[in-house]
C-alpha cells in the first residue's frame, strides 16, 4: 500500500506492505544513517524520532508511520555537525556504527531534557550500545554538546 | 613532532557522524538479489535428501543453491597468510553439517522476504548423528566432528581429527623439572574461561556483483581483503586474478571479520548467475554463524622460592574450536609463546589441544588465547603470592623481564638475539604506576564499605605481540600528484581503530605536510598494496613501518626528481616542509606536482614483522562485593600501557577504553551458555549482555614514556592488549575482599553468593 | 520473519472488539515491543489500538485512568506517578524501546520477567477491559486465560502510599533474576516477588503478619524470612531456585527497609 507520511520535514508518499518495519522501509528509501544492528530491540543502531521521541525503527512498523513526522540524522544536519564535532574531538567516533542513532538521540535528549545530571545523561541515552568505545569519550563529548559539565 | 603523538580527529569523523552511507549494506546496488541461508537445526547430520525444488518454483526465487552446487573441496575460512596453519575443513556447502547454525542452502531471491518464505520451503533429509558436544572430553569420544578423508593441513599443525584434536602445541623451554624440585613452594590449579564473542555493531555483510570485464568483485566489511580474495577464489576454483576485493568503511571487528564467511555466498549466487548478490547476516546469525574467543581449559602448576622467586611453569591447556578448525592451532601457539614471556624462570612447559567439537567454530577474537590464558597464569600468580604472604605487586616486581632481557618465548624456534631482546620495555614503570593510580597501599586487601559491602583490590600484567614475527607483513604505497599532494594507498583495515588517520599521520609526518596533503585510501586488492590486514595488533607496527620507508624513499626521489629538473646536484637539494631549496632558489610540491605530470612518480614499501616489540600493561581493579547478593561492581580500573611512543593519543586511549570494559564484559557479565540439548541460550544482546553504559565503570588510561626503536616513531601497538588483564585483576580484588579465589569466567552474582554462603 | 496477513485499525475500541471477536487468529497490536521477541511471527489478522486514543494518563480526585496504550517512558516521566514506576521502568533496555512499550502490553500477556507488573502489584490496581468485567490486577494474575478481551486502562487508586521497588540485575538492563516490591497505606502491607520465574505474585502471610505493626530491623528480618518460604522458586538460564530464594529474602528486606525510612 501506499502511504504518506513526513520525514524530515517533507511530506512523502512510501509504498509499504504489512509487514514491513519502518527501519526496513526507511532504508529502503535512501536514508542509510538508520542502522541495522540487531533487529531484535536492543541495541539503538536503528533509532529514529517518530513526533521528535526517540524509538527503535526496527520495532515500529511502518504502517503506524503514516500521518506521522519522522526524522532520520539526515533531518539534522546542523545539530549533527556541531554535536558530531564534540565527539570526534573526544575520540568517540571509532567504527561510526552506532553514532548516527547516538546522535539522533541525544539532539532529542536536548531538547526534551533541560539542564540534566550526568547521570541522568547516561540513563536517556543507555539504549545506544558501543561496543569499540568504552562510552567515556562519547559521553564527554555529549555533555559539552548539552552545555553540562 | 607535529602530527604524531598528537590527538587528531579522525579523518572519517565527520561523515561517520553524520550518517553517511558508507557501510557495505549502504553501498550494495539496490537491484542485488538477496541472499538468505537456510542452517542446521542439527548439532551434527548428514543431509540424506534435500529438495529444493518448492523453494525454487516460488516467484522471485533466482535460485537455490546446496551442496551438490558447490565444489567439493575442503579449505579453510581463517584470515591468515598463506599457507595457512589451520586445518583446510570447512566446504561452501557440505552434506556434513557439524554445529546448529552450520550453512545448508543458499537462497538468492528479489527481496528478503521471498528468500525467507522460501527457505521454509526447502525440505531436509537429516541422518542426526551423536554429537560432541564437551571439548574437555572429546578426545574420549567415538564420535567425530570430522570423519571425512579430504580434509588435510598445508604442515603439521598436530591435526589429528581420529581424536578430535585440530591442532596442537607443545613446547618445553629451559629445565622444568629442576625447576620444580628447586621451589620451596608449588601450587597447582585449574582455570576455565567461556566463550565469548566480538559483537560488533555492524554484522556480517558482503555484496557482490561482476564487472565490465566479467571479473568478481566482492565488497565486503572484511579485515582480510587479500585473504579473502585466495581463499573465496579457492573455494569456488577460480583464478586468483578473477577476485576483487574492496574493503569499505567497517562498523568493528576485534577479530570477528578476520574470519571468511559472508563473503562465500553472494560470491557464489554471482558466480552462477551473473547477478548482483548481497547478505546481511542477522544479529542471531552472527552469534551462531560467525566466530568467537575460544573457551579454555587450562591446567596450571607454578614452583617459587619462598622469597617469591619464579622456578617453573608447567601448562596443559584444553580449548574449543567447535566444529570448525580456523584459528585452533594459532590462538594455542600465541597463548604458549607469550603469556609468561615477561617472567624470568628457569622452565616452562606447555602442552595444549584445540578440540573439535559440533559447537560454533571458534576463531580469532581480540586477545587471541593471551587472553585467556593471562587469566589463568596472571590468577596462579596472585595465588601464589597469597601462598608465601607476599603483596602480588612485589611477586612481579621480583621476577619481571626489564629493558634489555630477553623474552621468554614459549617456542622451540631459536632467535638471534636482536628478535627477543627488549629494547623497549617500561614494565616495572606499568606496575609501579598503576600502583599509585589505584591507591594500593591504601586498598589493599581490602576496605569495609558498609555491613554489606567490601571493597577489594586486584591486579595483573600482560604483554601481546605487535603482529607476528616473520609472518606479519604490510604495505605502503605513496604517489605524487599534481599539485603537490600525495595519495597513500594501504591494505590495513580499519574497522574504527583509525588507523587510516594514524598510518596518514605517519606519512605527513614524514614527508613535512599538513595531513590534508595526504589523501589515504584502503582497501582495495587491484590497487592497494598487500597488507594481510588489520589482525595480531599488526597495522601500526608493521604496515606504519612500511608506511615510514615509503614516505622516506618517495622523499628522496623527489630530490632526485628536482636535481635532474634544475640539473643540480642531489645532495646540494634541501627540502624542508613543502618546500625544496637549492643554489638560493626554491620549488614547492605544488610546482614539482605540476612539472611532473607527464611522469607518475610512486613508491611502494613492504615491511615484514622482523622483531618481537609487543606492548605490555599492567592493570588494576577496584571492586564493591555487596556480601548479600553476590553483585560486584567496578568502582574503578586503571590500566597503565607500555606501547612505545603513542602515534595518536586520543584514539589510542578510546582504544584502550574500548578494550577494557569489552574486558570487564568479559570477567563479569557475558556468557554463552547451553540448555540441557546442547542449544545456545544466548544469541541475541538481549540475553548476551555486552557492558551498556549504565555498566560502564571508571576507566583510567596512561600510556608510559617508551620508545621502540624497531617501530615506526618510537610505536609499538595497543590493539589487542587492552582487553588483556581485567580477568584475572578482578578476581583478584575479589580475593583480596573476600578470600575467594573465583577460577571460572564470568563471575556471576550468584557463583559469588554461593561461594560466600559455602564459606559461611 | 514477520507476516501479517491482513492489519485492521479500528476507530473505536467497540469495533477493535469485534474485529478480535471475528477474526481467526487475531491479534492485537499494543505498544508492539512484542513483535521482535520471536524470530518468526505469522499474524492472520492485526488489529492496530495504536492513534485509538487509549495512550492518555488521566485522573480524578480518586484515582489515575492510564490508557492501556501509555508509554512506559510516559509513565517514567510522569510529574506524579514516576515516584511509583520509575524504579521498575527505567532500567528497561533504553529510552527508544520505552517510547514502544506499553503498560496494556506488559500487562496482558502477563509477562514473568515484568518488573513493572511487580510494582503494579503492591498498588491498588484495576484493570479495565472492553470484553470483560473489571478485575483487579491480583486476581488477573492469578487467571491462567487469555481471553478475547481488549485492555482498555488501568486504574489506579489515590492513596497515601509509601512503595519500593528492588531487583537483582547482573548488567544494568538485562532482565531481572528476581525483583521485589513493597508498599505500605494506612498499615496496610503488599508484598510481591516476580521473575521467580514465574510471575509476580504477593505474600499473603507475610503481609498479615506485617499488618498494622511499624516496621523495626527485628520485624523486617522476620518477615522477609517469611516471604522467602511462601513462594516457589524456579531455575532458569539467568538463576537457580536455591539462589532466588535467598534472594528474595535481601531484596524483600531492602524493600521494607526503604519504606521503614521515608
Amino acid at each position: 500500500m501506499l502511504i504518506e507520511m513526513t520525514i524530515n520535514n517533507e511530506v512523502k508518499k512510501v509504498r509499504i506492505s504489512n509487514s514491513d518495519y519502518l527501519s526496513e522501509t526507511l532504508r529502503d528509501n535512501g536514508y542509510k544513517s538508520v542502522k541495522r544492528g540487531c533487529d531484535k530491540s536492543t541495541c539503538g543502531a536503528c533509532t529514529v524520532l517518530v513526533n521528535d521521541k526517540p524509538v527503535l525503527s526496527c520495532t515500529f512498523l511502518s504502517s503506524r508511520a503514516e500521518g506521522q513526522r519522522i526524522t532520520t540524522l539526515e533531518g539534522e544536519r546542523d545539530q549533527a555537525l556541531i554535536l558530531g564535532q564534540y565527539i570526534i574531538d573526544e575520540g568517540g567516533d571509532q567504527c561510526g556504527y552506532c553514532t548516527p542513532s547516538l546522535a539522533l538521540t541525544t539532539i532529542a535528549m536536548k531538547r526534551e531534557l533541560k539542564n540534566p545530571t550526568e547521570e541522568e545523561i547516561i540513563h536517556y541515552i543507555n539504549g545506544n550500545l558501543c561496543r569499540c568505545s568504552g562510552y567515556i569519550s562519547q559521553l564527554k563529548g555529549i555533555k559539552k554538546y548539552m552545555g553540562v559539565e | 613532532m607535529k602530527i604524531v603523538n598528537k590527538a587528531i580527529a579522525k579523518r572519517d569523523g565527520v561523515k561517520l557522524v553524520t550518517g553517511a552511507p558508507v557501510y557495505t549494506d549502504d553501498l550494495a546496488p539496490s537491484e542485488s538479489l538477496i541472499i538468505k541461508i537456510l542452517r542446521s537445526k542439527h548439532h551434527f547430520a548428514k543431509i540424506i535428501d534435500i529438495d529444493t525444488s518448492k523453494a525454487e518454483s516460488l516467484e522471485g526465487v533466482e535460485c537455490v543453491l546446496t551442496y551438490k552446487d558447490v565444489p567439493n573441496k575442503p579449505i579453510t575460512r581463517a584470515g591468515q597468510t598463506y599457507p595457512e596453519p589451520s586445518p583446510q575443513d570447512w566446504k561452501i556447502l557440505d552434506e556434513y553439517v557439524r554445529f546448529k547454525g552450520d550453512e545448508v542452502a543458499v537462497i538468492a531471491a528479489s527481496s528478503e522476504k521471498i528468500a525467507n518464505k522460501a527457505m521454509k520451503l526447502i525440505k531436509v533429509d537429516y541422518e542426526v548423528l551423536e554429537p560432541v558436544l564437551d571439548y574437555k572430553t572429546a578426545v574420549h569420544e567415538k564420535a567425530l566432528v570430522h570423519p571425512e578423508e579430504d580434509s588435510f593441513t598445508h604442515y603439521e599443525i598436530g591435526f589429528e581429527p581420529e581424536k578430535n584434536i585440530a591442532a596442537k602445541y607443545y613446547v618445553e623451554v629451559g629445565d622444568y623439572k629442576k625447576g620444580f624440585e628447586e621451589s620451596d613452594v608449588v601450587l597447582s590449579r585449574e582455570y576455565n574461561t567461556q566463550a565469548t564473542h566480538p559483537g560488533m555493531m555492524e554484522p556480517l555483510t558482503t555484496y557482490t556483483y561482476l564487472d565490465h570485464f566479467g571479473r568478481l568483485v566482492i565488497v565486503s566489511a572484511t579485515q582480510i581483503p587479500f585473504h579473502v580474495r585466495r581463499l573465496v577464489a579457492n573455494s569456488l576454483d577460480m583464478p586468483i586474478s578473477n577476485v576483487r576485493v574492496i574493503k569499505p568503511r567497517i562498523g568493528g571487528g576485534f577479530g570477528c571479520k578476520q574470519t571468511a564467511a559472508s563473503e562465500f555466498f553472494p560470491a557464489l549466487v554471482t558466480m552462477k548467475t551473473g547477478k548482483p548478490a548481497k547478505v546481511f547476516y542477522t544479529r542471531e546469525e552472527v552469534f551462531l554463524s560467525s566466530t568467537r574467543r575460544h573457551p579454555f581449559n587450562i591446567k596450571i602448576s607454578v614452583g617459587a622460592t619462598k622469597d617469591g622467586v619464579l622456578k617453573a611453569f608447567n601448562v596443559e591447556a584444553l580449548s574449543d574450536t567447535g566444529a570448525y578448525g580456523e584459528h585452533a592451532a594459532t590462538v594455542m601457539e600465541a597463548c604458549a609463546e607469550k603469556i609468561m614471556a615477561f617472567y624470568k624462570t628457569d622452565g616452562y612447559r606447555f602442552d595444549g589441544k584445540a578440540m573439535y567439537t559440533n559447537r560454533v567454530a571458534s576463531g580469532a577474537f581480540r586477545g587471541y588465547g593471551k587472553t585467556q590464558g593471562g587469566f589463568a597464569v596472571e590468577s596462579i600468580l596472585n595465588e601464589l603470592a597469597n601462598e608465601i604472604g607476599m603483596d602480588p605487586t612485589l611477586l612481579r616486581s621480583k621476577n619481571i623481564i626489564h629493558q634489555g632481557d630477553h623474552l621468554n618465548l614459549g617456542t622451540y624456534h631459536k632467535y638471534e638475539d636482536d628478535i627477543t631482546r627488549q629494547d623497549s620495555c617500561e614494565l616495572e614503570y606499568c606496575l609501579t604506576r598503576g600502583k599509585e593510580l589505584i591507591d594500593w597501599d591504601k586498598n589493599y586487601p581490602s576496605i569495609k564499605v558498609s555491613e554489606t559491602k567490601v571493597r577489594g583490590v586486584g591486579m595483573a600484567l600482560s604483554t601481546q605481540g605487535s603482529g607476528v614475527l616473520n609472518i606479519d607483513s604490510g604495505g605502503a604505497t605513496i604517489k605524487l600528484n599534481c599539485d603537490g599532494f600525495f595519495t597513500l594507498l594501504i591494505s590495513a583495515t580499519d574497522m574504527g581503530t583509525g588507523c587510516d588517520t594514524i598510518l596518514s599521520q605517519m606519512a605527513a609526518e614524514i614527508l613535512e605536510v599538513p595531513l590534508e596533503q595526504v589523501n589515504v585510501y584502503s582497501a582495495d586488492t587491484d590497487v592497494t598494496p598487500y597488507d594481510d590486514g588489520s589482525y595480531a595488533s599488526s597495522s601500526t607496527y608493521v604496515t606504519g613501518t612500511a608506511v615510514k620507508k615509503a614516505s622516506e624513499k618517495v622523499l628522496s626521489v623527489l630530490k632526485e626528481e628536482v636535481a635532474i629538473l634544475t640539473e643540480t646536484d642531489t645532495s646540494d637539494i634541501n627540502y624542508n616542509e613543502g618546500v625544496f631549496s637549492y643554489n638560493d632558489k626554491t620549488m614547492t610540491l605544488s610546482e614539482l606536482g605540476f612539472k611532473l605530470n607527464n611522469k607518475q612518480i610512486s613508491v611502494t614499501e613492504s615491511h615484514i614483522c622482523s622483531k618481537e616489540a609487543p606492548p605490555y600493561k599492567a592493570g588494576y581493579a577496584l571492586v564493591d562485593v555487596d556480601l548479600e547478593t553476590g553483585k560486584i561492581d567496578v568502582v574503578d580500573f586503571v590500566g597503565v600501557i607500555d606501547c612505545g611512543t603513542v602515534i595518536n593519543t586520543n584514539l589510542a586511549t578510546v582504544q584502550a577504553q574500548g578494550g577494557m570494559l569489552q574486558g570487564i564484559g568479559m570477567t563479569l557479565f557475558e556468557d554463552i551458555t547451553h540448555a540441557s540439548n546442547g542449544d545456545e541460550m544466548n544469541k541475541n544482546f538481549m540475553t548476551y549482555k555486552m557492558p551498556s553504559r549504565k555498566d560502564a565503570s571508571t576507566i583510567r588510561v596512561e600510556f608510559a614514556d617508551s620508545y621502540e626503536p624497531t617501530g615506526p616513531f618510537g610505536a609499538k601497538s595497543i590493539g589487542e592488549i587492552v582487553i588483556n588483564t581485567a580477568a584475572p585483576a578482578i578476581a583478584n580484588a575479589i580475593f583480596n575482599a573476600t578470600g575467594i579465589q573465583f577460577r571460572e569466567l564470568p563471575i556471576t552474582p550468584e557463583k559469588v553468593y554461593k561461594a560466600l554462603k559455602d564459606k559461611r | 520473519m514477520l507476516v501479517i496477513n491482513k492489519l485492521l485499525k479500528p476507530n473505536t475500541m467497540e469495533e477493535a472488539l469485534r474485529l478480535l471477536k471475528d477474526n481467526s487468529k487475531a491479534h492485537i497490536l499494543g505498544g508492539g515491543a512484542f513483535l521482535r521477541l520471536s524470530t518468526d511471527l505469522k499474524i492472520n489478522a492485526a488489529i492496530d489500538l495504536y492513534g485509538l486514543g487509549i495512550d492518555k494518563i488521566e485522573e480524578n480526585e480518586n484515582e489515575f485512568i492510564i490508557g492501556a496504550m501509555t508509554t512506559l517512558r510516559d509513565l517514567e516521566v510522569h510529574k506524579t506517578l514516576k515516584e511509583l514506576f520509575s524504579k521498575s521502568v527505567e532500567n528497561i533496555v533504553g529510552v527508544q524501546l520505552r517510547n514502544i512499550a506499553t503498560i496494556g502490553g506488559t500487562i496482558y500477556p502477563r509477562y514473568a520477567f515484568s518488573d513493572l507488573i511487580t510494582s503494579l502489584l503492591v498498588l491498588d490496581a484495576t484493570l479495565r477491559f472492553e470484553g470483560k468485567e473489571d478485575i483487579s490486577l491480583e486476581a488477573y494474575l492469578l487467571e491462567n486465560k487469555l481471553e478475547k478481551c481488549i485492555l482498555k486502562s488501568i486504574i489506579i487508586r489515590k492513596e497515601e502510599i509509601k512503595t519500593s521497588f528492588k531487583a537483582i540485575k547482573n548488567s544494568a538492563s538485562d532482565y531481572a533474576i528476581l525483583n521485589a516490591a513493597v508498599s505500605v497505606c494506612h498499615g496496610k502491607y503488599k508484598v510481591s516477588v516476580g521473575a521467580k520465574p514465574t510471575v509476580a505474585s504477593l505474600a499473603y502471610k507475610t503481609m498479615s503478619f506485617l499488618e498494622n505493626k511499624s516496621l523495626t530491623l527485628e520485624l523486617i528480618e522476620e518477615a522477609s524470612d517469611m516471604a522467602m518460604d511462601e513462594f516457589t522458586f524456579g531455575s532458569n538460564r539467568l538463576g537457580s531456585a536455591d539462589y532466588r530464594k535467598d534472594m528474595c529474602k535481601v531484596l524483600v528486606k531492602r524493600a521494607l527497609m526503604e519504606v521503614m525510612s521515608c
